[in-house]
């Protein structure tokens, strides 16, 4: 489902670039100006696996303790 | 003469306190013990009764939180490694009120990465060993449970201290240090409860780690007892006494899971007491530099570091003489893990390769401080560059690995259940080993820019600023490597397999017969994982066919 869901999200990316060449993609467009200037350092990309690796341990206590 | 007065009112304490603890406080022994008992546990009313109260349980909940701060502490290092060069790389945080600098975070990684990781370890595993050696039990395993929730919370509250000293006017460090007293003073009642009902005589290791539980309390008395507290030179010693407190801690976490892990007796019982001994009277090379640090957690006035002349020669005396204990500490903990061979005996239990890291670290960054120490005692000032790495190198390649082999060697017996996978704690500790030797670099960046700093270069140099670089995304190793020690810890308490189950069973059956080309020892045989204790061994030069004549 993940594969499909990624194939069609690229499908449908690169169907607007071509029917719509000078539109900006909706709800997107306006969404990452919000982030310019933020993740401008590469700390941020390590930050990022620290966060993966923190959810990663989260997600670990609640699947374990609510494990038959 | 503060320093010598502040050392003498330190070792004497520390000597009634020893006396007191075999001997008894008299006829109040008795009263005081229920008296005592009774607030650890019933005086606290409704909060005792949420936490678990079964055996090993104050030990697993010290131990999984301390992990858990390894997180954050190497974390907050990284990001201050990182900013050392790239100063803005954090600027977005300011939206949020927040201005982390490349010191203010170095300093919280090395904060808590002392209280909330290393110490939490130490005291979870000092939970684990005093009754052990003592032959008797936690006094109240409930109280040391909530105190692991009290000291988490006094942590959280050094990180923000260390970053914003005072908030509102508040001094944010001495509430800190409040409630880290607080919590403290909880588990060293709990602990001198547990020795007070031991049943046998308790080895060095558990001694080590009741002076060095005392110690801490102990340096901030004898510095007010000593009138020191307002000097630069009693601040700067409260920081080297809490370093040997803590010296102490992880030399009796150490020597006892080095002997546990690889089944072999203590080395030496006279270099462990060396090692007792010698952290006590001499001054411990371990911790941060700066006495400001002291100055924050009581609250006081940041007073001038202008050491006496006399004060120079003591003291550089008793940094000097601290060598004597370390490397009797770190030559008793390799010789027990390697018992009478040249390698180690059991190199695959948990923690063994943090310990023996840590054991082998732990000389080389003992000199480097002592340097730094001397150099900053006598006011020369040369090395004053490297400070912040060296403390970093201390608490990431020996404090650290130290606590961290301690804890898991004990975890399966405090637990009762084993870490989840060997192969993920190997590849744990490669990559947090490998990641804190990345400091390396930055201290060859620090060394560079002083120099650059001393030849007044006005020329803008960029391998200071390379070296950097390479320091701080090496360092992530470790951040990587903590994320997976804890998701073992964690995986293991719930599904990792039973100690129980790891009782060697009887077996007939034997897969391939271990063939001898030369003689050798039962000892190498079974460390070297070839054989179970019914292999059969075979010479090569032996067989069983009749003999005959040699053919020409």
């Amino acid at each position: 489902m993940l594969v499909l869901g990624f194939v069609s999200a690229i499908i449908f990316l690169i169907l607007y670039g071509i029917l719509f060449p000078d539109s900006d993609l909706p709800v997107i467009s306006s969404v990452l100006p919000v982030f310019e200037g933020v993740f401008d350092s590469g700390i941020w990309f390590f930050i990022l696996g620290v966060m993966i690796g923190v959810f990663a341990i989260l997600g670990t206590m609640l699947t374990e303790a609510t494990s038959e | 003469m503060g320093l010598l007065t502040t050392m003498l009112a330190f070792w004497i304490i520390i000597f009634v306190m020893f006396v007191m603890i075999n001997r008894g406080i008299w006829v109040f022994t008795d009263v005081s013990k229920s008296l005592t008992m009774f607030m650890l546990e019933k005086a606290l009313g409704p909060p005792i009764d949420f936490v678990e109260g079964r055996k090993g349980s104050a030990s697993t909940t010290w131990i999984m939180h301390g992990a858990l701060w390894m997180i954050p502490s190497s974390t907050i290092t990284f990001c201050g490694l990182w900013l050392a060069h790239d100063p803005d790389a954090l600027h977005s945080l300011s939206s949020w009120g927040l201005n982390p600098s490349s010191s203010s975070l170095i300093l919280a990684g090395i904060l808590t990465a002392s209280y909330g990781s290393g110490g939490m370890m130490l005291n979870g595993v000092a939970m684990h060993v005093i009754p052990e050696l003592g032959g008797t039990r936690l006094a109240s395993e409930k109280n040391a449970v909530l105190m692991a929730l009290v000291w988490t919370i006094g942590v959280v509250i050094l990180f923000i201290g260390a970053n914003n000293p005072e908030i509102l006017g508040i001094k944010v460090m001495l509430v800190s240090s409040g409630i880290l007293l607080l919590s403290g003073a909880a588990v060293i009642v709990n602990i001198l409860l547990t020795a007070a009902s031991r049943t046998k005589k308790m080895a060095l290791p558990a001694w080590m780690m009741i002076i060095g539980l005392l110690a801490a309390p102990i340096s901030v008395v004898s510095l007010f007892v000593s009138g020191a507290h307002d000097t630069g030179t009693g601040q700067w010693l409260a920081t080297r006494m809490t370093g040997a407190s803590f010296s102490l801690m992880l030399a009796g976490a150490i020597l006892y899971s080095a002997s546990r892990g690889s089944g072999n007796p203590l080395w030496s019982r006279s270099l462990a007491a060396v090692t007792m001994v010698g952290t006590i009277l001499t001054i411990s090379s371990a911790g941060v530099f700066d006495g400001g640090v002291a100055a924050d957690f009581l609250g006081i006035q940041k007073a001038s570091f202008e050491p006496t002349r006399n004060e120079i020669i003591a003291g550089s005396f008793l940094l000097a003489m601290s060598l004597i204990p370390v490397i009797a500490l770190s030559a008793n903990v390799m010789a027990t893990m390697r018992g009478d061979d040249v390698f180690m005996e059991n190199p695959d239990h948990p923690g063994m390769p943090e310990i023996n890291l840590a054991a082998i670290a732990l000389v080389p960054i003992s000199i480097g401080s002592l340097l730094v120490h001397t150099d900053h005692l006598t006011g020369t000032g040369e090395f004053s560059g490297i400070q912040w790495t060296l403390a970093m190198m201390g608490v990431w390649l020996v404090f650290v690995p130290g606590a961290l082999g301690s804890a898991l060697c004990i975890f399966p017996e405090a637990s009762g259940r084993n870490v989840l996978s060997m192969n993920r704690s190997r590849w744990a500790y490669w990559l947090m080993a490998g990641g804190a030797f990345g400091l390396i670099f930055s201290m060859m960046s620090d060394f560079s820019q002083a120099s650059l700093n001393q030849a007044d270069a006005i020329i803008e140099i960029s391998i200071v600023d390379r070296l950097s670089v390479l320091g701080s995304i090496l360092f992530y190793g470790t951040v990587i490597g903590s994320i997976y020690h804890c998701l073992n810890l964690i995986s293991g308490s719930f599904r990792g397999s039973l100690v129980d189950d790891d009782q060697p069973n009887s077996s007939t059956s034997i897969s391939s017969p271990y063939v001898l080309t030369k003689e050798t020892t039962v000892r190498k045989i079974l460390a070297q994982r070839e054989g179970k204790l019914d292999t059969v061994v075979i010479p090569e030069s032996n067989s069983d066919s009749p003999g005959s004549p040699t053919e020409l």
